[in-house]
């Protein structure tokens, strides 16, 4: 209560309390989402869209767009630490946010970072860190922002992706790019899917009989290696011994 | 040069001003071009993206600025009973200048530019002259036929309330025109779905189409931002330009060629005949500006 409260005093509030429609798929009967019925094969990915360069103000930026989901990141740094403490090499810094209108399937998210934006944070700096060459940098911080415009699924494989995109714009050397995909395995047939939608990832989640949740990992492709798994929802022993 | 133009910003300027001409090439009462694509955002009842100079696109290696302004704005519709103050529902308007579009922000509590602006947008755009919320009553109906036919009239009369996030992504100047523009871009492409009540009470909102509502706009509202510098007054600077400037006017023009509002910061002052010409400037800009945001609907 008392952050809904420093969350509105800043901003400008509707006289009553409102309430979102819920989305359409959420209708008894509706076969808007219909996990048995998928247009792309198994191992395939969404269109994908990149640039670079697109903030002038940052020193570096990167836009993704996979299908629906829509991604902006903009690095600025490295810049000096704002305290003055004395650090061998640079620290990273991500703030990842989803924009208030970025989910159709959810209520709207709230302008300040909630629990699952400031562990989506924590993850983006895993994955990226062992990436970048931080001894260049003594005594700075480099700063990555990223906000996620839409939501359709693989928020934070895109971000992941976007943000390693950006420091490579903003000339921070690293060893290697980082590049991050999302699998998801569904409950109904236990098939595992290349980049699940939002649909298909809270779907998912859920579980089933035989399982069902969501991997992401980042990876190094030049050096091939792994900077990060994350998982969530259940995957029974039998899938990871693949 | 590029480190000329950091250190001795102001000398640099002076030097192109003194030939009535600024660095990124445009004479001084020039305009950048403005760039509106709508309804990109899927996940929200319509959406708007502005640029605002550097329409094509071109990439330019970070730092230095001069690449344009972009600021998107999404509107959320969401349902509520009416109220005293607002029985046609509500427009509410909020700016997200997040650290993403100049190093000049930081994460936390918005700044007061930010706040003050939201402040700006949100009277404009409650003013019953340009906007006409009438069509904003909620359309429900129920799922399934009830049988109890006391049930029948049990849905209540609710109205829309329509949050409209600005989230600056660029910050190069002229923020409050690139945010005024999404803005109004962004209401008239608005699509208010018909309501489907379930036994659960949830409400559901159902695909649009053609009977879905939209929001009448009387008038479109077009502002212009001016930079005085040294008696020299520059149209749509930059935010270098405005970082110079002794004091900044923004006027906003409506589309039948009337006045709306006029604000002026800065200790500077600004002679009539100078003023005068500001507005014909600004008056021609919202011809131009307004023709883009009728073509994106």
């Amino acid at each position: 209560m008392a952050a809904r409260r420093v969350e509105e005093r800043y901003r400008s509030n509707a006289p009553v309390t409102t309430v979102r429609p819920l989305h359409h798929s959420f209708l008894p009967g509706s076969q808007a989402t219909n996990l048995a019925k998928r247009d792309r094969k198994r191992n395939e990915f969404r269109q994908f869209f990149m640039k670079t360069g697109i903030i002038g103000q940052a020193s570096g930026s990167a836009y993704l767009e996979m299908a629906n989901t829509k991604i902006i990141c903009g690095i600025y740094g490295p810049r000096q630490i704002p305290k003055m403490e004395f650090s061998e090499k640079a620290k990273l810094q991500c703030d990842f946010k989803f924009a208030t209108f970025a989910e159709s399937r959810r209520e709207r998210r709230k302008y300040t970072a909630d629990k699952e934006e400031k562990e989506f944070s924590m993850l983006m700096v895993q994955a990226l860190e062992s990436s970048l060459i931080l001894e260049k940098y003594p005594k700075s911080v480099i700063d990555c922002y990223v906000i996620v415009l839409e939501n359709d699924g693989g928020a934070l494989n895109g971000a992941i992706t976007c943000a390693s995109m950006a420091l490579a714009n903003a000339g921070i050397e690293m060893y290697d790019l980082v590049a991050a995909a999302s699998i998801g395995l569904n409950p109904l047939n236990g098939e595992i899917l290349l980049d699940p939608t939002e649909a298909e990832e809270i779907e998912y989640k859920k579980g089933g009989k035989k399982g069902g949740g969501v991997v992401t990992i980042g990876f190094m492709p030049g050096m091939n290696e792994i900077t990060q798994i994350w998982q969530s929802g259940q995957i029974p022993q039998e899938k990871w011994l693949l | 040069m590029e480190s000329f133009r950091k250190i001795y910003s102001s000398e640099f300027h002076k030097k192109f001003l003194a030939h009535n001409v600024r660095p990124d090439g445009r004479s001084l009462d020039d305009a950048r071009n403005t760039k509106i694509s709508v309804n990109s955002f899927g996940s929200s009842n319509g959406s708007a993206f502005v640029r605002i100079g550097n329409t094509h696109g071109s990439q330019k290696l970070g730092g230095g600025g001069g690449d344009g302004t972009s600021v998107t704005c999404a509107i959320v519709a969401e349902v509520g009973p009416p109220t005293d103050a607002t029985p046609n529902g509500q427009i509410i308007v909020n700016v997200e200048m997040t650290p993403i579009c100049s190093s000049r922000f930081r994460t936390g509590k918005p700044t007061e530019e930010a706040q003050a602006l939201g402040h700006w947008l949100n009277e404009l755009v409650r003013s019953p002259h340009h906007l006409s919320l009438e069509d904003m009553k909620v359309k429900m109906t129920r799922h399934e036929a009830v049988e109890d036919d006391e049930e029948e009239d049990s849905l209540p009369g609710m109205v829309w309330y329509l949050y409209a996030d600005v989230y600056c992504i660029n910050h190069d100047g002229s923020i409050g025109d690139a945010a005024l523009i999404a803005l109004f871009s962004a209401i008239q492409n608005v699509r208010l779905p018909q309501l489907v009540v379930t036994k659960e009470n949830q409400m559901i909102a159902m695909p649009i189409d053609a009977s879905s509502g939209r929001i009448n706009i009387l008038h479109h509202l077009v502002p212009t931002t001016f930079a005085i510098i040294d008696e020299q007054v520059l149209v749509d600077p930059s935010a270098e330009e405005e970082e110079l400037s002794s004091g900044l006017l923004t006027i906003v023009t409506r589309s039948d060629g009337s006045l709306v509002t006029i604000r002026k910061s800065g200790g500077t002052s600004l002679d009539d005949e100078k003023l005068k010409q500001c507005m014909k400037t600004a008056a021609e800009r919202c011809k131009t500006v307004e023709k883009e945001i009728k073509s994106q609907r």
